[in-house]
């Protein structure tokens, strides 16, 4: 067994949170009777057909960059043009074990949908569930050197778990998003991180090889729990704690079977946080660690609707995450409310009290478990050819021409090389809002392999921006009205030929949050 | 005064459906060797100067790249002139303004004009799914034929209280129309329960609210007007014709109770014959869809804009009505092979003005039909054409 640990590096704030969450729940429970497994409690969050990994980052960064801008915290650097002096470097660390590219543009493409520049520092972390911890110790490392002034770390996961097995019926889909600045910079009171350490272990418990498309699971419980997870994370944790210096109340842990990580927390001295997230969603792999410190990033350690969270500890918050052998944990204290927390623990309690059970079956559908024995008819352009490759960054990034003679925005710009209002050829790129008016829509219902039925199609006025006609969310379908209220957020359209298509669908505002 | 400088003087169809036995230059074939044998008088096949051949999409039988130059050799006329006119689903309607321009000009005497699709040796999903295809290749994903036409629908209730028994109207007259033509692909009554009742294939279009995909080919002879009597008596000519186009996008769309190009087109062919929306006896206008017929004829002055639900329930465009309308059954019952469409329509206004038409000949008072399509991607592209008897 290897150790190292670091303490007092250049402390870092976390001052503005987001989540992803997918489109289903459902309950477990179903499946393990199916299978004959021991019954099962609480609910899972699972991705609809057109939900994967990078919808999920693009919906939780997109949402803790929101509540920066919100807060004041300015962010933005131009987007076209390289930054000049003066205007914050921006760096997007993405942790996740399912990037929808085993190897592609996976970081490329969340960046470019949630508007970063293209100058964007950035680093994929994959291999593991230790992912999203290893994107924070990245994004943190980045400020600490002054390479970035504002870094965005998402951690996203969905996770197809196998089938009949206890991965099936605890893996949850979700993802969480932070943006942090060096401490002091934001001028109110973040999370601090304070410290951090590390412990690895060459054991194989769960792992893909090379070439195999499913994930090998030698989880023995006893052998997993007795000999590999508690060691680690306690000595992680140990280790941490006499680093800082000072006592850690409240442990936020990686947790596979919903218990693990209330033994751990214990045995370090403190209690375990996020058990509700746990319990609501599942274990969602990378982002879970991370998500489970939200309702200690809460003031109130309440959310506004008043449901029930871990109450607020004294001491210090840590969060230790356990994948590929290694556990990595990192204290942080915990000051004034941080920007978009209680907007992210709505979500999640309104996901686990309100949101629709969709059936076994369903999940079993939209991760393509269970599918149509139909042939999917190849679309008339490829998407490695030229077309794709030219027009799929102005889907990605949601942008428009603008006249410079008379103003009217046209979209996408590739099919516009003069303006529809007026003829003229002086045109420029400008981002497009994403909440609009539905001018007028329909839903489909009868289109051939891979498109989906219902499929609404809705045609938007864009709040002070251009009109842009996209697909609608299918499991909203029957909520569409001529005026009514649309958000737009990043959905994959397809797998054409096995590569992931992205683009946004309309979601009604009723849904938002 | 009318335009007038060309002259339709014979005209042919085959009877449309699912023509499993015919290939593309079958169906061509049969088109043209109708026209012959129901012209007035026997035409040697030495008497015809040029071609113009109306094919929309060639893939959909697997020849995209050849077709409409294979027609001359199918027909006994290799050696001819042969040009194919693609313009969406005004192909055929395009082909024929070609070929009446060519006549004009002086450079033919008489052209042929033959429209033809095969559009059934595909599956049904792939025809669907080409059209899913074009344009953007993200953007315009999901989006098949009736979307280009449903948000339409879906506005046009917003405003006006249109209802979905007032479209279903639609596929009731033209079904009833396809009953009494020998040439449609459907020869079968629908009622007003059927089509509401009928599968959602886009809301708020049902399955009746569509046109079939439909094999099929037409043709007519054009000459100048002054050779025309070598071939007929009773010619019928060109009074006036216009085009338009429009943003191919849907969301670019200044309207969606209306279709700018078809007003555009309409205004043009209505100045080119001096004459007006009231002066039209009977018209074939695009029914790809059911609300394609109601935004055809507010588009094209028969009715106030917003009116034609109701004008429709009242019978103004019944086969007694006032202003008959799609008296061959139209594309939601005779068919829409796309590039005969155009030609088909005109066919069918020939015979009605030579007052031809059998059980569907509706009265012919003024002496002008008009002809109408609308396509393309988000129904970019119009053609509208009026006929006359008296070209004075």
């Amino acid at each position: 067994m290897s150790a190292g640990s670091t303490a007092g590096p250049t402390p870092v704030e976390i001052v503005a949170a987001g989540v992803g969450l997918p489109a289903f729940r459902w309950s477990p429970g179903e499946a393990a009777k199916l299978w004959g497994q021991p019954a099962v409690s609480g609910s899972l969050a699972a991705c609809g057909s057109d939900e994967d990994s990078m919808t999920l980052a693009w919906s939780a960064g997109s949402q803790a960059l929101s509540a920066a801008r919100n807060a004041g915290i300015r962010i933005d650097a131009p987007r076209t043009t390289s930054a000049s002096r003066g205007d914050p470097r921006i760096g997007c660390y993405w942790g996740t074990t399912s990037p929808p590219f085993a190897e592609g543009p996976n970081l490329a493409f969340l960046a470019s949908s949630l508007g970063l520049p293209a100058g964007t520092e950035g680093y994929l972390t994959c291999g593991s569930p230790l992912a999203g911890a290893t994107a924070l110790e990245a994004a943190w490392n980045a400020l600490a050197s002054h390479r970035v002034d504002v870094a965005l770390v998402v951690a996203s996961d969905a996770r197809k778990g196998a089938t009949g097995t206890a991965t099936e019926t605890s893996f949850g889909d979700g993802a969480v998003a932070f943006v942090l600045l060096r401490a002091g910079r934001s001028g109110s009171q973040g999370a601090l991180l304070l410290g951090r350490s590390t412990r690895m272990m060459p054991v194989v418990d769960r792992y893909r090889g090379p070439g195999e498309l499913s994930t090998h699971d030698l989880y023995d419980a006893r052998l997993f729990r007795e000999a590999i997870f508690l060691p680690l994370v306690r000595e992680a944790g140990e280790s941490l704690a006499s680093a800082t210096g000072e006592a850690i109340s409240s442990w936020s842990i990686t947790d596979p079977d919903g218990r693990l990580a209330s033994g751990a927390a214990k045995a370090l001295g403190g209690t375990p946080a996020g058990g509700d997230i746990r319990r609501t969603i599942g274990d969602t792999g990378a982002p879970a660690p991370l998500l489970g410190i939200l309702p200690s990033l809460a003031r109130s350690g309440e959310d506004p609707d008043g449901a029930r969270t871990e109450p607020r500890s004294p001491g210090l918050l840590g969060l230790i995450a356990y994948g590929g052998g290694q556990a990595t944990a990192i204290a942080m204290r915990c000051g004034g409310e941080i920007a978009g927390v209680s907007t992210a623990l709505g979500q999640l309690a309104s996901f686990g009290s309100g949101s629709t059970i969709r059936t076994h079956v369903e999940i079993m559908k939209a991760r393509g478990v269970l599918a149509a024995e139909v042939e999917p008819v190849p679309m008339g352009l490829p998407p490695g050819g030229g077309a794709f490759v030219r027009q799929v960054g102005e889907v990605l990034e949601l942008t428009g021409a603008r006249c410079v003679d008379c103003g009217t925005i046209m979209t996408p710009p590739s099919i516009h090389p003069s303006c529809t209002g007026c003829g003229g050829t002086s045109l420029v790129i400008v981002p497009l809002t994403r909440d609009g008016t539905v001018v007028t829509f329909v839903v489909n219902h009868t289109m051939p392999a891979p498109f989906e039925a219902p499929l609404p199609l809705v045609v938007i006025d864009l709040d002070r921006s251009g009109r842009l006609m996209v697909q609608g969310a299918g499991e909203k379908a029957g909520q569409f009205t001529v005026g009514g209220r649309v958000h737009l957020v990043l959905r994959r359209y397809a797998l054409e030929r096995s590569v992931p298509v992205y683009g946004w669908k309309a979601v009604p505002e009723s849904d938002q949050p | 005064m009318s335009w007038g400088k060309a002259a339709v003087v014979a005209a042919g169809i085959i009877p449309f459906g699912e023509l499993f036995d015919q290939g593309y230059e079958s169906l061509a074939a049969g088109a043209f060797r109708s026209m012959l044998s129901g012209a007035d008088r026997s035409i040697a096949l030495s008497e015809i100067d040029a071609c113009v051949v109306a094919t929309q999409r060639g893939s959909l039988w697997g020849q995209e790249g050849i077709g409409g130059n294979t027609v001359p050799s199918a027909i006994g006329l290799s050696g001819i002139p042969c040009t194919r006119v693609e313009n969406a689903c005004p192909s055929g309607s395009d082909a024929f303004r070609v070929g009446a321009m060519m006549v004009a000009s002086g450079v033919h005497d008489r052209v042929l004009v033959i429209g033809v699709e095969k559009m059934r040796d595909k599956s049904t999903q792939e025809g669907l799914l080409s059209r899913a295809a074009a344009g953007h290749p993200v953007y315009t994903r999901g989006e098949t034929a009736p979307v280009l036409f449903a948000p339409f629908a879906t506005r046009h209730m917003h405003e006006f209280g249109t209802t979905r028994e007032m479209l279903a109207q639609v596929a009731v007259k033209n079904h009833h129309n396809g009953c009494l033509d020998p040439y449609a692909h459907f020869r079968s009554e629908v009622t007003v329960a059927q089509v509401l009742e009928s599968p959602p294939v886009c809301s708020p279009l049902h399955l009746l609210d569509c046109c079939p995909q439909t094999d099929g080919a037409a043709a007519v002879l054009l000459t100048r007007p002054e050779i025309a009597a070598d071939f007929t008596d009773r010619p019928v000519f060109v009074a006036g014709f216009g085009v338009a186009t429009d943003h191919p996008y849907l969301h670019e769309k200044a309207t969606y109770v209306g279709l700018p190009a078809t007003q555009l087109a309409a205004s043009r062919a209505y100045s080119m014959a001096s004459l007006g929306p009231d002066a039209i006896d009977c018209a074939e206008v695009h029914d790809c869809f059911t609300i394609t017929e109601i935004l055809d004829i507010e588009d094209l002055g028969f009715v106030e804009k917003g009116k034609g639900g109701q004008a429709t329930l009242d019978g103004l465009t019944a086969l007694d009505g006032k202003l008959p309308v799609n008296t061959s059954g139209g594309l939601l019952a005779k068919g829409h092979p796309i590039g005969a469409t155009g030609v088909a329509q005109l066919v069918e206004c020939f015979w009605q003005l030579r007052e031809e038409a059998g059980e569907r000949q509706v009265a012919i008072r003024k002496g002008n039909a008009l002809q109408h399509n609308v396509g393309g991607r988000g129904s970019g592209v119009s053609v509208v054409t009026i006929l006359t008897r008296d070209p004075a």
